[in-house]
């Protein structure tokens, strides 16, 4: 087991006074988050800005201790053995946390102190690490002559020092063009495939979390749903119609009580989930024509997925 | 005990380093001490009387701004690092603070031999006991440094915060004027300010006579400076133990 999750739950204490009211508390910004890790797989937190994706990342890195719930990582309590979780776990931050003034090595060289390596140990490992992450021709250059993605990449390197069994990133993506994100999932596969480690990345891109082999989907605070991407979208069954009309509401009223009809109105569109979606996109055409001034379909994808599980459109 | 050496002596390191490679810090190093020397030691007949006080003064702004390396760290994402890592938090303090005092103490040192001329002009002074002298004071004024930027994030808060503290602890520490001088209110303030016994401590160490009646013994301002460094370094370890927002900011 690398994680075992239990209803963790955290608030961040600021609470607000409204008038001469009482004093207000936000809502949580995790609240009963239950799962499970039981194997070394490539686990993306799916969710938006806002959604709690970062509040369990800080307290899986046992930077923050929940509220509510507890959690092991790898058979080791969060909050009782933290400095044994600490051993288990490599992280890589949303924000660069490399030294700038310093070289890739001597960065790879504090981060391998700071686990209790040092000496000829040390040096093997960093150069292995910077194998794996296909940095050796730059352990010698400083930081801040690297591009983002050769960064994030050091920051990888550095966190397999001391062979840890489960990396977590929090958005590693963020500020990389889309060919460093590319080549950044391919290093963190690689990386589950033949380290054998447990890689969980939180990210607000559906493509990223699409190639995961477990997704765990965010929403206010809450795990709206999870599991493996195609699976999530294969349950959803049939297609998506999306119809864009001036008088959504009605229609969706009149769509709503249809079998195995699942329909949502957003804004202008209606959106609906059923099992035959060009049958409904010809019945539709003959008898509400004059209302509708778009009609679209497709299979079921993430979107669609956090969708149903919230009642939320996607909005990264 | 690797795991507590390995990681301190990581930090101490690179605090040095960092200061190296900070050429601006080096000029302030070496030429604040050599200003101080030039202008108040050529200005002042008296120059003895504030010597301690001099000496207090530069120790204590070198070690606090030292420990503002604290901010930078957390800035810059490193601090994260830090406290993600199974490092012990003694040892991260440890480290930061040694690497800190030690910038400090020696360019007190180097105030202290340009202002005693290698010790000539103060026979009596023990030039080796007030190196040993400052460097405690420089650790006990590193972790409270240490602290204050661990609990105000902001360079601008941090600077108010010395600013209100440790200038007044300064100015009632007998090195503007002296504790007989005082009135008894006063005397109490001064009586319970640890930074009296650092300035006590540093004008023994130079062989400064003292009026009669002087309040402190010999024995005391060593101990109250050495129990000082200890339990700002332990009040430091144990406040960065706790997992807090203030680990994100």
């Amino acid at each position: 087991m690398i994680v075992r999750a239990e209803s963790l739950g955290y608030r961040y204490p600021v609470p607000r006074r409204r008038g001469n009211g009482p004093l207000v508390f936000p809502k949580p910004a995790l609240n009963g988050v239950t799962f499970q890790v039981e194997e070394p797989r490539l686990i993306a937190l799916l969710g938006p800005n806002g959604s709690g994706k970062s509040t369990l990342f800080r307290i899986l890195t046992t930077l923050l201790s929940p509220q509510t719930g507890r959690a092991e990582v790898c058979g080791f309590d969060l909050q009782r053995d933290a400095l044994a979780v600490r051993r288990q776990i490599g992280v890589v931050f949303q924000e660069s946390s490399l030294d700038r003034k310093l070289t890739v090595r001597e960065n790879l060289t504090c981060a391998g102190n700071l686990y209790g390596l040092q000496g000829v140990a040390l040096v093997k490992r960093i150069d292995q690490a910077a194998q794996q992450m296909d940095l050796s021709s730059r352990l010698d250059h400083d930081v801040q002559t690297l591009s983002g993605g050769l960064r994030r990449r050091a920051e990888i390197a550095r966190t397999l020092l001391h062979q840890p069994r489960l990396l977590l990133l929090d958005e590693p993506s963020s500020g990389l063009d889309p060919l460093a994100r590319r080549e950044l999932w391919h290093y963190l596969r690689r990386l589950q495939v033949t380290e054998g480690v447990a890689v969980l990345a939180s990210t607000h891109f559906l493509d990223e979390a699409a190639q995961c082999d477990w997704l765990l989907i965010m929403h206010e605070g809450r795990l709206a749903a999870q599991g493996a991407p195609d699976p999530l979208c294969e349950d959803l069954g049939g297609e998506v119609v999306e119809i864009v009309s001036d008088r959504a509401a009605e229609l969706g009223s009149v769509l709503a009580p249809r079998a195995g009809f699942h329909v949502a109105v957003v804004d202008d569109v209606v959106r609906v989930e059923c099992p035959n979606a060009p049958a409904l996109i010809g019945n539709l055409s003959a008898s509400h024509g004059e209302w509708i001034q778009e009609m679209r379909m497709h299979r079921p994808s993430l979107a669609d997925v956090y969708f149903h599980a919230t009642g939320d459109l996607f909005r990264p | 005990m690797n795991r507590y050496w390995i990681p301190a002596c990581m930090l101490f390191q690179r605090e040095l380093l960092r200061f190296w490679r900070e050429k601006s810090r080096v000029a302030g190093f070496a030429g604040t001490p050599v200003v101080f020397w030039l202008v108040v030691g050529s200005g002042y007949s008296d120059f003895a009387r504030f010597l301690p006080g001099a000496l207090v003064l530069t120790v204590m702004f070198s070690a606090i701004f030292s420990a503002m390396s604290l901010i930078e760290d957390r800035k810059e994402g490193f601090l994260l690092c830090v406290l993600a890592s199974p490092a012990p938090r003694l040892a991260i303090v440890l480290g930061k603070v040694a690497g800190g005092a030690l910038i400090a103490a020696s360019q007190t040192m180097v105030f202290l031999f340009l202002a005693t001329l290698g010790g000539t002009l103060y026979p009596n002074a023990q030039l080796g006991a007030l190196a040993g002298l400052l460097v405690l004071i420089a650790i006990a004024f590193t972790a409270a440094g240490f602290l204050i930027a661990w609990l105000i994030p902001s360079p601008q808060g941090f600077h108010a915060i010395i600013n209100l503290i440790f200038v007044p602890l300064w100015m009632i520490s007998g090195a503007i004027f002296s504790l007989q001088q005082s009135h008894a209110w006063m005397r109490w303030l001064m009586l319970v300010n640890p930074v009296t016994y650092a300035q006590d401590a540093i004008a023994r160490g130079l062989g400064l006579p003292f009026a009669d009646g002087h309040p402190i013994g010999p024995l005391i301002p060593i101990v109250v400076v050495s129990v000082s460094a200890i339990v700002t370094l332990v009040v430091a370890a144990m406040v960065i133990n706790r997992p807090s927002e203030r680990n994100l900011l």
